[in-house]
């Protein structure tokens, strides 16, 4: 067995001696061939400059004139423990993209800190994006502690100040090293200038790293690459991001959410798989046929995960101009892209004081991390990057370039969950059972002291007053609590209000409209609170919604959300919707108790002749894409409470259907029981 | 998963895949060497068998004849479209090493690959290189464009996050893709031991001699080795010491040989 080397970076701020650490290790690792290094030294004569381990990877002629990294490096190398991967990456700031890059792609990072500057903002800055970009181990390398004669204090106060930031920042430090590079102090071998340093050497601390995968047991994540054809089959390749997936596995296809079942996993060349785990990269084929692209993402029903076009995330900016509200952009999530917007920047992080700063104007500047909204033109698949790390990060492209990186920090499914929370918790609030008793107890007592006193007033009595006083506040309290009970059991005169919600669903021009302005004054009529929610006008407030299937069914939904609101207000909701697919108003009837479908039956040719705005026109001369009845499906209710036709019935007689539906709906109010 | 072959392995069929997808004409380079049969099995890996864009071989009509042959059997066995380049004009005035090593590259190999890519009009080109070749090499991309005249802009690479590729580009612009970068030598080895690929001969020790890395006959030279299969080859590169381009002749030629050639487009 041949295990994968472990990726490490090394990040550090220019001139803090970086590649000259990873010169430094790969000399003593053995790593570099003689040859190499007598060629750099060649160099180095012929320039006139003096041998530097660093040379060693800044291989560019301009990197080593100017003595900087540009661009990282990868170099492998191995202890005797294992193999690794080493990322060498530029400090300079003009570089930052390029670090993000190189950090993107490790398990643990090496954050070098000079004993002499300090911790400085770059370093901060570094130690921000490497915990932005999901690194969860790093060790901490105070270097050139040589200039401190080796000093203990020196390096203790810049440990101490290390220490602060990043636990503030909440990334784990495995250990802190004092080293010479330039010297090889604590490299591989412990020196004897640092007698007071009794920790791992820089080898022994990168091999006392340990690392986990993500377990198998993981929600499945299969990014769609492509699909092959063949005379006989189709096979849909892509890659494992997150779980395992195996042979007769039932999971969806997302967004669209289309049920599917594993067939065959395959590979070429390769023994018969049965199963494929995080990072394989395979083909499967299906039971049954489905509609399956690039771009699309194979996983189990989520549960914290959704399938959203509106999302919180933290951006990191890479492009040359800066990034403003509203401008547009290509994300790029797994396999899926899609157009999107920044709709709002929350705030601009400041990566030196860890604070989210106020908003001085609408944009992000080259190299800042923000936290934003982003609207995209198309709901995709994804989730919140803590909950999956695959699916949680994207990228945004602008002219073609890569000009942000970023990671999911909300979905829109989490704020809804959330909100419905709240709402529950809102409906909670009434009288405890002891603050009641209080209150029955303070009131029986002032009206027993009353009673005394008037008694002893009249009779100058004490005794008497003392006893008339208790009598009668013990048999009050028995009254009462007999006559509640008895009053329980008649509801003369009580007067329950629970509002519902009425659905009106049918073609464009269908009548829906109509029905619902009449309905809504009718309930208006009745003393009752209402709210009429029209799709013409709703839309207006969504301008990003499209006509796509997913499209329709999440504004369906956003509207459905806002109506179970209401309702739980004690509001009562009149919503007139084309609405035309099944599932979208399944959604609806599922998060309002109280639901009456009204499905207006008017055929699609009399729809037509009406065309009140002369859009079926447009459609049927091709204007209009995805329009209802036309170029698009209307899946008819299976279940309505109502069906209206609107040729064989007046709007007063319709209406008069839907109030009569409303009044047999059973109160969902609480069952009494006779109980004493 | 947990076999480090088997990660590479997935890792560059990804980025084959995603090649294919995204980029409209694609070609691979094939200079039958044990890279770039390793990325040509890699892709048959990626498409079940079936590679479904042509393979490109320049030809600087000064490669060992052994390795023609080979290229020759393994097109016809595989079933594969072979696109040939050659940069004729500069062989007519006749262009050889003695011209000055980089000259002769830049004109053979350079040149040659920039006409065949424009006359094909491929936007994105595969290629076998390895980051542990060499020092320029390690600080490719996987997606690596080149512009209008074919340089590389080093300086300005473009962000490359977590296996999201810049896989768009404008016309103008091709594209080299890198599917080995993170493979070492010792890795391609294991590799072809493992998957059984055939490769050639020139590899194995004649005489106590053998090629480490192939290229054109005058400047290529082969090293002392008694290695002669892929096992002795593993474990003689487990305790070596000598680079291995040591053999070839071109990157010895300026300090920064390789960083002046591929600047231009040399692979």
């Amino acid at each position: 067995m041949n295990s994968a080397p472990l990726s490490i970076v090394i990040t550090g701020e220019v001139d803090h001696g970086k590649s000259s650490v990873v010169g430094g290790l790969l000399i003593e690792t053995g790593t570099v061939p003689q040859s190499q290094i007598e060629k750099v030294k060649q160099i180095c004569q012929k320039s006139g400059k003096e041998f530097e381990p660093a040379f060693l990877l800044d291989a560019f002629e301009e990197e080593q004139n100017l003595g900087i990294t540009i661009d990282i490096s990868q170099i492998h190398f191995a202890t005797a423990a294992r193999n690794y991967r080493l990322i060498d990456s530029p400090g300079h700031r003009d570089f930052l993209k390029n670090m993000v890059s190189g950090s993107s792609a490790a398990d643990a990072a090496l954050i070098l800190v000079d004993a002499q500057s300090g911790v400085t903002e770059q370093t901060r800055r570094h130690c921000y994006l490497l915990k932005l970009l999901g690194i969860k181990t790093a060790i901490v390398l105070i270097n050139k502690i040589d200039l401190f004669q080796y000093a203990e204090d020196s390096f203790l106060k810049v440990q101490a100040d290390c220490q602060a930031f990043l636990n503030q920042l909440g990334l784990a430090v495995s250990v802190f090293i004092p080293l010479s590079a330039k010297f090889g102090v604590n490299l591989s071998r412990l020196s004897d200038q640092t007698p007071w340093y009794r920790g791992p050497t820089l080898l022994q601390a990168l091999d006392q790293i340990s690392f986990s995968k993500a377990p198998e047991s993981a929600p499945v994540r299969f990014s769609v690459q492509d699909v092959y054809k063949t005379t006989d089959r189709r096979v849909i390749v892509g890659r494992v991001e997150s779980g395992r997936i195996e042979k007769g596995a039932e999971l969806k296809i997302w967004p669209s959410g289309q049920k599917i079942k594993v067939a065959t996993i395959e590979k070429w060349n390769a023994p018969q798989v049965q199963r494929a785990d995080q990072s394989d990269c395979v083909g499967i084929t299906l039971v049954e046929e489905a509609f399956v692209e690039r771009g699309k993402v194979i996983a189990p029903v989520p549960s914290d995960s959704s399938v959203t076009e509106y999302f919180q995330a933290t951006i990191f900016w890479m492009g040359k101009e800066r990034a403003r509200i509203g401008d547009s952009f290509k994300i790029k999530l797994l396999t899926q892209e899609m157009e999107c917007k920044i709709e709002s920047i929350l705030g601009i992080v400041d990566t030196n004081s860890l604070k989210q700063v106020q908003m001085s104007g609408d944009f992000i500047d080259r190299n800042e991390v923000a936290d934003v909204r982003i609207r995209l033109s198309s709901p995709l698949f994804m989730d919140v990057f803590q909950e999956i790390n695959a699916s949680g990060r994207f990228v945004l492209i602008q002219d073609y370039r890569v000009v942000g990186g970023g990671i999911v920090t909300q979905t829109r499914a989490a704020s809804v969950m959330e909100s419905l929370k709240a709402a529950k918790e809102l409906r909670h609030v009434t009288e405890s059972w002891w603050r009641s008793f209080l209150k029955a107890t303070s009131w029986r007592l002032s009206g027993f002291i009353a009673t005394y006193v008037l008694v002893f007033w009249f009779t100058d009595n004490k005794k008497m007053a003392l006893t008339i006083g208790g009598v009668e506040a013990f048999s009050k309290i028995l009254l009462f609590f007999i006559h509640e009970r008895i009053w329980n059991h008649f509801s003369i005169g009580k007067k329950e209000i629970q509002p519902v919600v009425v659905w009106f669903t049918g073609l464009p021009c269908a009548g829906k409209t109509t029905l619902a302005e009449k309905l809504y004054e009718k309930l208006k009529q009745e003393g009752l609170k209402v709210e009429h929610l029209d799709g013409d006008r709703v839309r207006s407030l969504f301008p990003m919604s499209d006509f796509s299937r997913e499209g329709r069914d999440s504004h369906v939904q956003r509207v459905g959300f806002l109506a179970s609101k209401l309702a739980q207000n004690g509001v009562f909701v009149v919503a007139s919707f084309v609405s035309p697919f099944a599932s979208g108003r399944r959604f609806v009837r599922g998060i309002c108790p109280r639901f009456i479908e009204v499905y207006v039956s008017t055929p699609l040719v009399v729809c037509e002749q009406r065309d009140v705005k002369g859009m079926y026109k447009k459609a049927r001369q091709g204007k209009i894409d995805h329009f209802t009845g036309v170029s698009d499906p209307y899946e008819v209710p299976s279940n309505p409470e109502v069906v209206i036709n609107t040729q064989e019935l007046s709007v007063e007689q319709s209406v008069d259907l839907i109030l009569n539906a409303l009044k047999k709906l059973e109160p969902a109010a609480v069952r009494r029981k006779w109980t004493w | 998963m947990g076999d480090h072959l088997d990660e590479l392995e997935a890792y560059s069929v990804f980025i084959i895949r995603e090649a294919f997808a995204k980029i409209k004409n694609l070609g691979m380079l094939w200079s039958v060497g044990k890279d770039s049969t390793v990325l040509l099995w890699l892709a048959r890996k990626a498409f079940f068998g079936r590679v479904p864009f042509p393979l490109i071989h320049v030809d600087t009509s000064f490669k060992i004849p052994e390795m023609i042959q080979y290229r020759d059997h393994f097109v016809k066995e595989w079933g594969m479209q072979l696109v040939v380049g050659q940069n004729k004009k500069a062989l007519a005035e006749g262009m050889n090493h003695t011209k000055g090593r980089l000259v002769c590259c830049t004109a053979l190999k350079t040149v040659a690959l920039q006409e065949v890519i424009q006359a094909q009009g491929y936007q994105g080109v595969l290629l076998g290189i390895r980051r542990d070749e060499e020092g320029t090499r390690a600080k490719e991309r996987v997606f690596s464009p080149r512009g209008k005249a074919f340089e590389w802009d080093f300086k300005d690479q473009p962000p490359e996050l977590w296996d999201q590729f810049q896989t768009d580009y404008p016309a103008d612009v091709h594209v080299r893709i890198h599917p080995l970068l993170q493979w070492t030598e010792l890795n391609i080895w294991e590799y072809i031991l493992r998957e059984k690929i055939p490769v050639l001969d020139l590899y194995f020790s004649k005489n106590g001699r053998r090629y480490r890395s192939l290229g054109c006959a005058p400047c290529t030279a082969s090293v002392e080795s008694n290695a002669s299969t892929v096992q002795e080859i593993i474990e003689e590169l487990k305790s070596t010491h000598l680079s291995e381009r040591a053999g070839r002749a071109q990157d010895q030629a300026d300090s920064h040989a390789m960083q002046k050639l591929r600047v231009k487009g040399y692979m």
